[in-house]
């Protein structure tokens, strides 16, 4: 159990510097912005309000003539109480637009995943128990064909197939369930082509392992011994990649939602940066590694809970 | 099937190498020629302004290699310093290059690359500088763990023992077991590069118009995808046979 | 010889059927045969014991009689379990079938076998066989499972353990217990002895005598020559992929005919001559109250005292994983010790850093694998030249050393991959040798050699303490080895020096 909470505690500790570190980039960032920066400035901390009596408040206030540590202090002292600022752009609290997108990209997310799992992991399942079988070529020549093409390529050639060629799906837009297939259909896509090639790694050295070919000596059929000692073998790495794997899945999100115009908190990132829109950059990223984190997190409680040798006592007696 | 890297990598040397000596002015613009089909008198076409598309994907091939590559040289270069000297050292100096390196990986790395090149503002050196910073934690950490396996070995501790002068036991018996290792991933990250390229000059977040690179092209004409789909096609066939050349010469190598 | 023909040559033994026969085992290698026309047999109750130098191929026959040959091996021959028909060995599939029921193979490395994710009770309970009382859902194999290791001292708490919260002698008897359980009747062995001390040798002996009284056949391949005697084995001697000796063990060990088996048996540590203490010489290490552990509150061990002298040799001893190669990196300067103090001819070597090159060198270190103690990238010759940066004239003085130890001059073209573990291992003792050193630290020198290479590269550590006076201390796990090398031994046992 020690060793768990180790973990998590360091995985935080993480979380935290990356966090620390985007803020610092955004901060960074402000003090580039051409214009008048105390305009910038009071119009990320007060939005709409920074053109009455804002702007000569933050003069007063010094601005920036007050030292940069101060004003790093102002900028992270927001965040802390957990107010994101004001967009540059609309002057908008960034906090307002930032929940229905999030929700937007949540309900894609899992959509994609479940999709690319209930593709990858029977594909890599199957070639793996026949290795140099036919299903393991095509796994293989399919999945390092779809890991050579880029997330928006994807995108475009499935709206070139379903929605110019046999016109069953919409190409873009967010109108009905329909506008979700093809954003939905390329990251599951692009999540479950390396899903299948670990699983198929894992399972043929699982099954290949000496711990297998002991359980038949003990007299086990080859199918009970395979499952018996291969399964559970196999589905650790396949876990722990899987996590690895996430980041594709998190990345192709602000690709994605651009291409198909879902206005997800990918979409969000890619204007605010394109607009140099600063507060939403630093509120979307840092929401986005929140996620990524808090996933990476439920996937080593996964493997704890497969794997019994992060679970029990393992130092001998 | 050993030849299947070269011949998907012939196209990329092609355009890159042949091609920009041979063609016009890849900014040349003839609107009356606008979105022709490829023929005799645009060889892939021309695309919404009227430009050559094989001219425009012969330089785009330049610059979209030549940054991948700069990407990984710096990334791979510097990282791979941090790692060996991290995985000599060892204590404090290791810690610190592994929890820094943690840091920026606990945010996926296309992210990383697209924040940083966008807040620094697009354009060249933030392109370069987000895709170099997000495959440097990658280069140190994979350096650190190929140089500790090394460093641990009897024949390092022998040589150690006897007093051998440090930089010629890492210049001769450490460097040449762990280079062929990080060679492989380099080749493999130089298709990352090439990907993370071309998706920030799909989103408008690379180098600046008019210099043309693959995602860029692709980006530009996907507006005209029914009417001229040789726009699209042309540079994504070359990009997605690049990335597969260089992720197979990889694994072959390995 | 084809299968068929040995057929004709080897008629079929007249009834009764021992419980395996074996005729006209031979493996073939990618370059040639590694095995030629093996036959053997053994009996119900009975234990053959296959010894031979590494390399022999006893292990092959092994893996050959399991179809477990690794790949680009090929067997061939065939066998009889007992039941009346004969097996091909050329066809693997076929003699997987006989696993569990007829035929089980008791490996090597527990390690290896037993399932990481699974707890050791499960793992035994699946080798008991079906007719056994079921319960409804598998009580009656669980509580023979229990009983089972509880009858090789594991008691419940340690028979729900995983296997990596198990010591290594709780592993082994954890696979010993699933060998015990399996009811086939014939049961091949892998080097059941290997690596382990005195007590544990004792142990597996035990348990395999306890399967020979149950009428079990036992086929034990193994470098340890003193298990046979310990299980009144018959023993067969390979040499060179052929049988060249074969009868009781105390006939066999005791009054070798073949000049090879000869050769095996003189090299053996407890038939060496003892080594006399030296006179009493300069202290060259000294530790002192010396403490060291990874955890802050958990000691490897503590107020350990030892002294090094001039033309002395000393044992260090103790079961795997209680500090031994620890400890001699502390000696060696390579680590520091959490408390007390090391001291290289009175010096403490803590407080010598500006000397630190010039005095490390006056202690050396052998290594347990010799393959790995040079860079496997590199021709020797260039590793000696690079000496040349600390000693003067290395090359100059090599010749005469390799002569001295036995070494042709020739493997320096060579790369450490190319030449065998003997040879590798008298090189690593001629680089030490270079640097004139004071003392050695030989951490299980002579593990991953053969018998024969052993006794060689001892004779040549004695050698050089009766004559240059270099003081040793010597790691290993072979008693025999060590009473007849070391004046005295230090024995680290867990939780206390």
């Amino acid at each position: 159990m020690g060793q768990l909470i180790g973990a998590i505690a360091g995985r935080l500790a993480q979380l935290a510097a990356m966090l620390l570190a985007v803020v610092l980039l955004c901060f960074a960032a402000m003090q580039a912005l051409p214009g008048d920066k105390a305009v910038q400035l009071a119009v990320a901390r007060h939005g709409e309000r920074a053109s009455d009596g804002g702007i000569d408040q933050a003069r007063r206030d010094g601005g920036s003539d007050r030292s940069l540590a101060m004003q790093f202090l102002d900028w992270a002292g927001g965040l802390a109480r957990l107010d994101l600022g004001h967009s540059l752009v609309s002057r908008k609290p960034v906090i307002d637009e930032l929940a229905p997108r999030l929700r937007v990209t949540l309900i894609a997310g899992a959509l994609s995943v479940l999709l690319g799992l209930a593709i990858g992991l029977p594909l890599g399942l199957w070639a793996g128990l026949r290795p140099g079988g036919v299903a393991d070529a095509v796994v293989a020549v399919a999945a390092a064909v779809l890991s050579a093409v880029p997330a928006f390529l994807l995108g475009l050639l499935l709206v070139m197939l379903f929605a110019i060629r046999l016109g069953v799906l919409p190409a873009a837009g967010s109108g009905s369930a329909w506008h979700w297939a093809l954003p939905v259909l390329t990251l599951a896509l692009g999540f479950a082509a390396p899903l299948a090639r670990v699983t198929r790694q894992a399972v043929v050295e699982a099954w290949g392992s000496f711990a297998v070919t002991f359980g038949r000596l003990k007299g086990l059929s080859p199918a009970r011994a395979g499952w018996r000692h291969g399964a559970r073998n196999a589905a650790i790495p396949v876990v722990m990649l899987t996590g690895l794997r996430f980041a594709a899945v998190i990345e192709g999100f602000a690709v994605i939602e651009t291409l198909f115009n879902l206005p997800g908190l990918g979409d969000l990132l890619v204007r605010a940066l394109v607009a140099r829109d600063i507060p939403t950059v630093q509120a979307a990223a840092l929401l986005f590694g929140l996620i990524y984190r808090v996933i990476g997190l439920l996937l080593d409680a996964a493997c704890a809970a497969i794997d019994p040798r992060r679970r029990l006592r393992v130092r001998p007696a | 099937m050993r030849w299947a890297p070269l011949l998907l990598l012939a196209p990329a040397l092609v355009l890159g190498l042949v091609v920009p000596g041979l063609t016009p002015d890849p900014l040349h613009q003839d609107l009356m020629g606008a979105l022709s089909p490829p023929g005799t008198a645009w060889l892939l076409g021309s695309d919404e302004l009227g430009r050559s598309v094989l001219a425009r994907l012969g330089h785009a091939t330049r610059v979209s290699a030549g940054l991948a590559l700069l990407c990984v040289a710096i990334a791979w270069g510097g990282g791979t310093l941090l790692g060996v000297a991290a995985a000599w050292r060892g204590g404090w100096a290791e810690a610190v290059a592994l929890r820094g390196a943690d840091t920026l990986m606990a945010m996926p790395g296309l992210l990383l690359t697209l924040i940083v090149a966008g807040v620094l503002g697009g354009g060249m050196v933030a392109l370069v500088a987000g895709v170099a910073v997000a495959q440097l934690p990658v280069a140190v950490r994979m350096s650190r763990a190929l140089a500790a396996g090394v460093v641990a070995k009897p024949f390092v501790q022998a040589a150690r023992l006897a007093g051998i002068p440090v930089p010629g036991l890492l210049a001769r018996d450490v460097l040449p077991l762990v280079l062929p290792h990080l060679a492989t991933q380099a080749a493999l990250s130089v298709s990352q590069a090439v990907l993370s390229i071309a998706a920030l000059g799909f989103l408008g977040i690379g180098i600046h118009p008019p210099t043309p690179e693959w995602g860029m092209m692709i980006a530009d004409s996907v507006p005209y995808l029914s009417e001229a789909p040789w726009a699209v096609l042309a540079p994504a066939s070359v990009l997605v046979a690049s990335v597969l050349g260089l992720t197979l010469l990889a694994e072959s190598a390995r | 010889m084809s299968a068929a023909l040995a057929a004709d040559v080897f008629p079929a033994p007249a009834l009764p059927m021992p419980a395996l026969a074996v005729q006209a085992l031979a493996v073939q290698g990618p370059h040639g045969p590694i095995v030629r026309e093996v036959a053997l047999s053994v009996g119900r109750g009975e234990a053959v014991c296959l010894v031979g130098e590494t390399g022999a191929g006893k292990s092959l026959i092994a893996q050959a009689l399991l179809g477990l040959l690794p790949p680009g091996l090929a067997g061939s021959g065939r066998m009889a379990l007992g039941d009346g028909g004969w097996r091909d060995l050329a066809r693997p599939a076929a003699l997987a079938e006989a696993w569990g029921h007829a035929i089980f193979l008791l490996p090597q490395e527990p390690a290896e076998a037993l399932d990481p994710t699974m707890r050791l009770l499960g793992q035994v309970a699946d080798a008991v066989p079906d007719g056994v009382p079921k319960g409804t859902s598998g009580h009656g194999r669980v509580a023979r499972a229990l009983g089972r290791l509880a009858g090789f001292g594991l008691d419940g708490a340690a028979a729900r353990r995983i296997p990596a919260a198990l010591s290594g002698g709780m592993a082994q008897r954890g696979l010993l217990a699933i060998a015990a359980e399996c009811p086939a009747p014939v049961l091949v062995a892998d080097e059941p002895t290997k690596g382990q001390d005195q007590a544990r040798r004792a142990e597996v002996a035990a348990a395999l005598r306890a399967m020979m009284a149950a009428g079990r056949a036992l086929l034990i391949v193994t470098h340890d020559l003193v298990l046979p005697a310990l299980l009144g084995a018959r023993v067969l001697v390979l040499h060179d992929g052929v049988l060249v000796e074969e009868g009781p063990a105390a006939q066999v060990l005791g009054a070798p005919t073949h000049p090879w088996t000869r050769r095996l048996v003189a090299a053996q540590p407890a038939h060496w001559p003892r080594r006399a203490a030296p006179a009493d010489g300069a202290a060259l290490i000294e530790a002192r109250g010396l403490g060291f552990g990874w955890r802050p509150r958990e000691r490897l061990f503590d107020k350990l005292g030892l002294v090094l002298r001039e033309g002395e040799i000393i044992g260090l001893a103790g079961p795997s994983g209680v500090g031994k190669s620890t400890l001699c990196d502390l000696l060696l300067g390579l680590r520091r010790p959490l408390a007390g103090q090391v001291l290289w001819r009175g010096e403490d070597i803590a407080g010598a850093s500006s000397r630190r090159r010039a005095i490390q060198r006056a202690v050396q270190k052998l290594f347990q694998d010799p393959g790995a103690a040079f860079p496997p990238h590199r021709r020797l010759g260039r590793v000696f030249a690079d000496l040349a940066a600390v000693t003067e004239a290395p090359l100059a003085r090599l010749p005469a050393l390799l002569d001295r130890l036995g070494v042709r001059a020739d493997v320096l073209d060579r790369r450490v991959g190319e030449i065998s573990g003997g040879e590798a291992q008298r090189l690593a003792l001629a680089r030490a040798l270079l640097l004139r050193p004071a003392a050695l630290i030989a951490d299980k020198p002579t593990s991953r050699l053969d018998a024969v290479t052993q006794a060689e590269l001892c004779r040549l550590l004695r050698d050089l303490a009766d004559r240059d006076g270099l003081a040793v201390l010597l790691v290993s796990h072979d008693d025999a080895l060590l009473d007849a090398m070391a004046s005295r031994t230090l024995r680290l046992e867990p939780g206390r020096a």
